[in-house]
């Protein structure tokens, strides 16, 4: 498989806050990446990186097989992107933003567009200003994928819509990707949506990468002790209160005693035993 | 990549460049009008590149700069295949054009226009094209680059407004002949002949740096710098903003009140006195080099005297000017705005010209000088009035009982409108307006000989001092520092005011019963007013003296309008009718109409013109 970009060791600071600390991420082509992490991890910085709308202070960007120190327009081409609040010029209506998009882009598909307009049932003729957010994050998204771009940048794209509404641009999203075989990297803080639409899923904290796997590896790796009693834990990574983090190969090799119980967990607490562990482990 | 920005732009603003250059045809047609009065035709495009130019220099900076980025538009603009500073100079150059084009089609027109009366040469042309384009540039680089500042344009408008007014008014520099603001001038449409190069130079380097300026901004930390200067202010932002322009205000007031200003200079004068205080007389055809001389050396020993009587720290050069268009007991005083000291005028040379009062009057102006006319506030105007009074005749017993016929005559005519003097203390504005200045003076006369009687020759000196002989900075620290007069007067062991109201009333009414025969003789017949329907919603005026006689010899009706907010009556603002009968105003009112009016007849025996009576009213 090909790499569709790769972040290596990305340090970016603003001010006192250290906003990456030395992120990696690697994503395949053709794959759906979901990109998990709190409020304020770092997904949103990560994201504005890869765009080159902001400059890493250090490390490595890797963009379609090429290292890059500045993403160009011609690389930008080959992006979509939707923002968590997509800004829109309220006075243009959906289809005018189209056309106006369309100009920067030679690839840009007019009738797809407009298809998808239709398909993410986003009035045409309406103003921006008019458009709910739910809708507008959905003109984001036709708007990213009119140009068919090979990669699809989503900050949050759900964020602030409600349950039908997501459930619906979720949906939307997964067919288009089949349809198209996409590139999708998507960032994140519901497990949940990470869990239905992602075949691969990193973890980011305070601006370090915690996990990135598969769905199943992660939940094969991360397991609740109970009543460990006397065991020799080496080689075991404690996450927060019963929860460890080893090799599926250690889970299975280490002869438990009696007593001793081991639990899988959901996704969601394994994200929450990353989230609130304050100990820094490179992953 | 620019083509979909230009024409973004351009259908995002349509409808400001729309009315925008409607207001500008408009104004170019409007100016080509006026500026056929004004020499040249071309005087019409310069104010247009200065009215109308800079106006929309400013609009267009703002709806392309501040509204894409205060929109958070620019977040959108970012993600798309095209670099910033391909946003930046697209917007910098549309600017620019529908800057320029405007500019340059009322150039073509007022140039059409003027081509029937002024010979136009090409190298006049280019020359006002060069000039006029410019300063337009400066004037569109300059908003561009403040556009791009944000919240914090409108602070960095009022600074540069603001330190060219500092520049101005403090340091003396003439800024409008200054480049760039030079390159514009009046002579742009003038000069045949040359560039003013220099200028020009300056001009097209605060252009370039403006430019440089703007990208380095737009650009600086990847354009968060911009962003975040966008944001709207925080209240704590606010309030140091607030404070800041409070702060920087007031202390360009304070350098501006603080800057000496160079003494009033006369150079046709006769100057007499000393060096420590000398007085200046304008030479006049009705006023001999020897009287004049003679009054300047008086005035300046009186200055001398109150400067040590009362501790003075400073005193004026003080000018007097002739002037003989003034009636003989009128005496003013001149505003200075950009020289030091107390000019006054009089009618030196008129034959009832009184020199005692015009002395009197000019200490009262001096003190009004020293104290930044703190001296004038309405709590301390009967104690300053009176002590001028007192000290100018303390050792002049004639006229000290022309004073004492004076304060009776005042008490009379008081008395007779039912007011106390207690009331009249408080309130001593109303009774100047009253009783006009001859009664005023002498009733304040009288009251301050008897607090000098109750105090004593050293605590009234005292007193005065506290109240008259501190200097207190002219800015807002006076009322804080300043001696409040209820204060100053407890301590100086006076009795209680209201106590010496009475205690004043009781001489007052003494010395009436004592000059009974002498006042009898003055006719202080109060005045009549009556407004008279001359059908529907106007009124005309009816005056009279006394009750009902026809005949009440030589006086002066004095009236006019008093406006919504007017306190004390300017006395030049009334106007004057002579007269020796009852009578009508010449002017009709309306109903409604507020209007004061008072009649005054000189008297022999109080040797001035004596108020009779005044009223404040509304004619209906």
């Amino acid at each position: 498989m090909t790499v569709a970009f790769r972040l290596e060791n990305i340090e970016r600071r603003f001010g006192k806050v250290q906003a990456l600390d030395g992120l990696s991420i690697t994503v395949q082509q053709g794959e759906v990446y979901g990109f998990l992490g709190r409020n304020g991890a770092g997904k949103t910085t990560a994201l504005r990186v890869l765009m080159g709308i902001i400059r890493p202070d250090d490390g490595l960007v890797e963009l379609f097989g090429q290292r890059v120190k500045r993403v160009t327009p011609s690389l930008k081409r080959r992006i979509g992107y939707v923002s968590q609040e997509p800004t829109f010029y309220t006075w243009m209506t959906a289809e005018r933003l189209g056309r106006f998009v369309s100009s920067f882009y030679p690839t840009w598909d007019h009738q797809e567009f407009i298809r998808l307009l239709e398909v993410l049932d986003v009035p045409k003729d309406r103003r921006a200003a008019e458009l709910s957010g739910g809708t507008r994050s959905k003109l984001g998204l036709a708007l990213a994928l009119a140009p068919r771009p090979e990669l699809l940048l989503l900050d949050e794209p759900t964020a602030g819509l409600d349950p039908v509404a997501r459930a619906e641009f979720n949906d939307q999203l997964v067919s288009l990707q089949r349809e198209r075989g996409t590139t999708v990297f998507f960032s994140s803080h519901l497990v949940g949506e990470v869990e239905q639409l992602a075949q691969r899923v990193g973890i980011v904290q305070a601006g370090k990468t915690r996990f990135e796997g598969d769905v199943a590896a992660l939940r094969a790796c991360v397991r609740r002790i109970i009543n460990p009693q006397s065991h020799s834990l080496e080689g075991f990574e404690h996450l927060r209160g019963d929860i460890y983090r080893a090799d599926a190969s250690l889970w299975d090799r280490t002869a438990w005693l009696e007593g001793a119980e081991m639990q899988l967990l959901s996704l969601e607490d394994i994200f929450l035993a990353f989230a609130r562990t304050d100990r820094a482990v490179a992953a | 990549m620019i083509r979909p920005l230009v024409f973004k732009e351009l259908r995002e603003h349509r409808w400001v460049l729309l009315m925008l250059w409607i207001a500008g045809g408009l104004a170019l047609l409007g100016l080509s009008k006026v500026a056929k009065d004004e020499g040249s035709p071309l005087v019409a495009y310069r104010t247009m590149v200065w009215v109308f130019g800079v106006l929309s220099a400013l609009i267009l900076a703002n709806r392309l700069v501040v509204s894409e980025f205060s929109g958070r538009t620019q977040l959108f603009l970012e993600t798309l295949p095209v670099s910033r500073v391909q946003i930046i100079a697209v917007k910098w150059l549309t600017g620019a054009v529908l800057l320029g084009l405007p500019m340059a089609i009322a150039f073509a027109i007022v140039l059409h226009a003027a081509a029937e009366k002024s010979l136009l040469t090409v190298r006049f042309i280019d020359l006002i094209a060069i000039r006029s384009a410019s300063f337009l540039l400066f004037a569109y680089a300059l908003a561009f680059f403040i556009g791009l500042t944000g919240r914090y344009r409108h602070v960095l408008w009022g600074a540069l407004v603001l330190t060219a007014f500092a520049m101005d008014s403090l340091t003396q520099t003439p800024v409008a002949q200054l480049a760039p603001l030079h390159v514009g001038a009046s002579s742009m449409v003038f000069e045949r002949f040359e560039l003013p190069m220099t200028d020009l130079v300056i001009t097209w380097l605060a252009t370039a740096f403006l430019v440089a300026a703007t990208f380095v901004l737009s650009l600086a930390a990847e354009g968060s710098l911009v962003v975040a200067l966008s944001q709207r202010m925080s209240p704590r932002e606010k309030v140091a903003v607030t404070v800041s322009v409070l702060a920087v205000l007031s202390l360009v007031g304070q350098m501006e009140g603080r800057k000496p200003k160079p003494a009033f200079k006369l150079h046709d004068a006769v100057i007499g006195g000393s060096a420590t205080a000398p007085v200046a007389i304008g030479e006049a055809d009705e006023v001999s080099d020897d009287a004049a001389k003679t009054l300047a050396d008086r005035l300046s020993a009186d200055l001398q005297g109150l400067r040590t009587y009362l501790s003075l720290t400073a005193i004026p050069s003080v000018t007097v000017l002739p002037e003989e268009s003034i009636d003989a007991d009128i005496f003013m005083r001149a505003t200075l705005p950009n020289s030091d000291g107390v000019v006054l005028r009089a009618a030196l040379g008129a034959e009832r010209f009184n020199e005692d009062a015009f002395r009197t009057y000019s200490l009262e102006e001096v003190l009004d000088w020293f104290s930044h006319s703190r001296a004038r506030q309405e709590d301390r105007l009967w104690l300053l009035d009176g002590f001028t009074q007192w000290w100018s005749t303390r050792d002049d017993s004639a006229r000290q009982q022309q004073l004492r016929l004076r304060a009776a005559a005042a008490w009379q005519v008081l008395h007779g409108e039912g007011f106390t003097i207690q009331d009249e203390l408080h309130h001593w504005l109303v009774a100047r307006e009253q009783l006009g200045e001859c009664l005023s003076n002498g009733l304040a006369w009288r009251a301050a000989s008897l607090l000098t009687e109750q105090l004593g020759a050293n605590r009234y000196q005292d007193l005065m001092k506290e109240l008259f002989g501190t200097r207190l900075p002219d800015d807002g620290r006076a009322p804080f520092l300043e001696e409040s007069v209820s204060r100053a007067w407890s301590q100086s062991g006076a009795p209680p005011l209201p106590e010496f109201a009475d205690r004043l009333q009781a001489v007052l009414e003494h010395e009436q019963m004592q000059l009974g025969g002498q006042l009898k003789s003055i006719d202080l017949s109060h005045p009549r007013f009556s407004a008279v329907s001359m059908g529907g919603r106007v009124f005309e005026v009816h005056y009279g003296l006394g009750q009902g006689g026809t005949k009440a010899g030589a006086f002066a009706v004095r009236y006019g309008a008093i406006g919504p907010w007017a306190t004390e009556l300017d006395r030049e603002s009334l106007a004057r009718i002579d007269a020796n009968h009852p009578g009508v105003l010449p002017n009709s009112f309306e109903q409604g109409f507020r209007i004061f009016t008072a009649i005054e007849r000189r008297d022999s025996q109080l040797d001035c013109t004596a108020r009779l009576g005044a009223q404040r009213w509304e004619i209906q």
